[in-house]
């Protein structure tokens, strides 16, 4: 990337990484709208669909705040201790992969069995969130697989891809703790 | 771009498409007690809608599948979906209802009492009380 004035930026590079993700984005919010609809999926020994979503995707948010940390630290951007020793990048990896699986039943829960709903502006903007969530994700893993990409892309992509997480953990699963309480 | 970027295109694409083939499940609909004292929700409505019962009966509400939600007494205004469009709970019942955690309220005085899952939008119901 600092060579980018030398061989030039990869413009359609750059382009296919982000229609990439807007694409991903744009297909979960269709299939959730066309194909969601309330279904029954197993929840094990959780009482409810909701309550098994909301520690999922706590759990899941615990792990990407962890990502946000070991990022910073590679960035050199975490006080006190500037530079990321060599096992920072691998642990950052293998969490961020860990939490994207741990996330997917989250997803298929809500796309499939509820869908795109706009019928409040809190599910609304949740499911938005929630798309936006893995276009940010699909992006950032094919732009690190290219070459020639500008360097604020990868930070833009982890930050865009952490804040909508936390918004749709924030209308989801903070939002049913307040109504049940963390009992069930 | 290389080929490992348009393969894990190519498999985002497919991850997505996947969902959308499954088969449908019937929802699980035990046979409800019609006792006429217990409502049960089934997805997201209230089976049956509309209640009717003698002053003194305690009305049970309960889960039949893994959607939770909750009882709230007030009214309402419905559009013409079905859908609420405006809610104000009357504080007599408001609570959680999930499996496991039913809702009981015994009615006392004859009346009409219309109630609602906060959550769910299309989810209302009615009890009538009579002497
Ligand atoms: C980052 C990924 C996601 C996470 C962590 C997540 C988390 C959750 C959680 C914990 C709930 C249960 C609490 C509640 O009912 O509000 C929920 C519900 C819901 N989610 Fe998601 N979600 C994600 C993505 C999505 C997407 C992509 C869509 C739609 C395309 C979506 C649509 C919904 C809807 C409609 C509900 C409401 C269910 C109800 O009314 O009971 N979510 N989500
Ligand atoms: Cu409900």
């Amino acid at each position: 990337m600092a060579d980018a004035h030398r061989t030039g930026l990869d413009r359609a590079g750059l382009a296919v990484c982000l229609l990439a993700g807007v694409a991903v984005a744009t297909t979960l919010g269709v299939v959730g709208a066309q194909q969601g609809q309330p279904r029954l999926l197993p929840v094990w020994w959780f009482t409810s669909m909701q309550s098994m979503k909301a520690w999922l995707s706590s759990a899941v948010l615990l792990m990407i705040v962890a990502q946000v940390l070991t990022a910073s630290w590679m960035y050199g951007r975490l006080p006190l201790v500037r530079r990321a020793p060599a096992w920072v990048g691998p642990i950052h990896r293998v969490n961020g992969v860990l939490a994207f699986l741990l996330s997917l039943p989250v997803a298929y829960y809500c796309v499939y069995a509820f869908g795109f709903d706009t019928l409040t502006p809190r599910t609304t903007l949740h499911s938005v969130a929630g798309c936006v969530f893995y276009g940010a994700f699909a992006s950032k893993m094919i732009g690190l697989r290219m070459a020639r990409l500008p360097g604020w892309l990868i930070p833009v992509l982890g930050g865009t891809l952490f804040t909508a997480f936390v918004v749709a953990w924030y209308l989801s699963s903070w939002w049913w703790f307040q109504l049940v309480g963390y009992g069930r | 771009m290389n080929q490992r970027a348009a393969g894990l295109a190519l498999l985002f694409g497919a991850a997505i498409s996947f969902g959308a083939c499954s088969s449908d499940d019937a929802g699980a609909d035990p046979a409800s007690p019609s006792d006429g004292k217990t409502v049960t929700t089934k997805l997201l409505a209230f089976e049956p809608e509309e209640l009717t019962v003698k002053a003194g009966t305690t009305v049970t509400w309960t889960v039949s599948d893994s959607i939770g939600h909750t009882v709230t007494t007030g009214t309402f205004e419905l559009g013409g979906d079905g859908l609420r469009t405006s809610e104000n709970p009357d504080g007599t019942i408001d609570s959680q209802l999930a499996a496991g955690e039913d809702v009981s309220y015994t009615f006392t005085e004859p009346g009409t009492y219309t109630y609602y899952c906060s959550i769910h939008k299309g989810m209302s119901g009615v009890v009538e009380v009579t002497k």
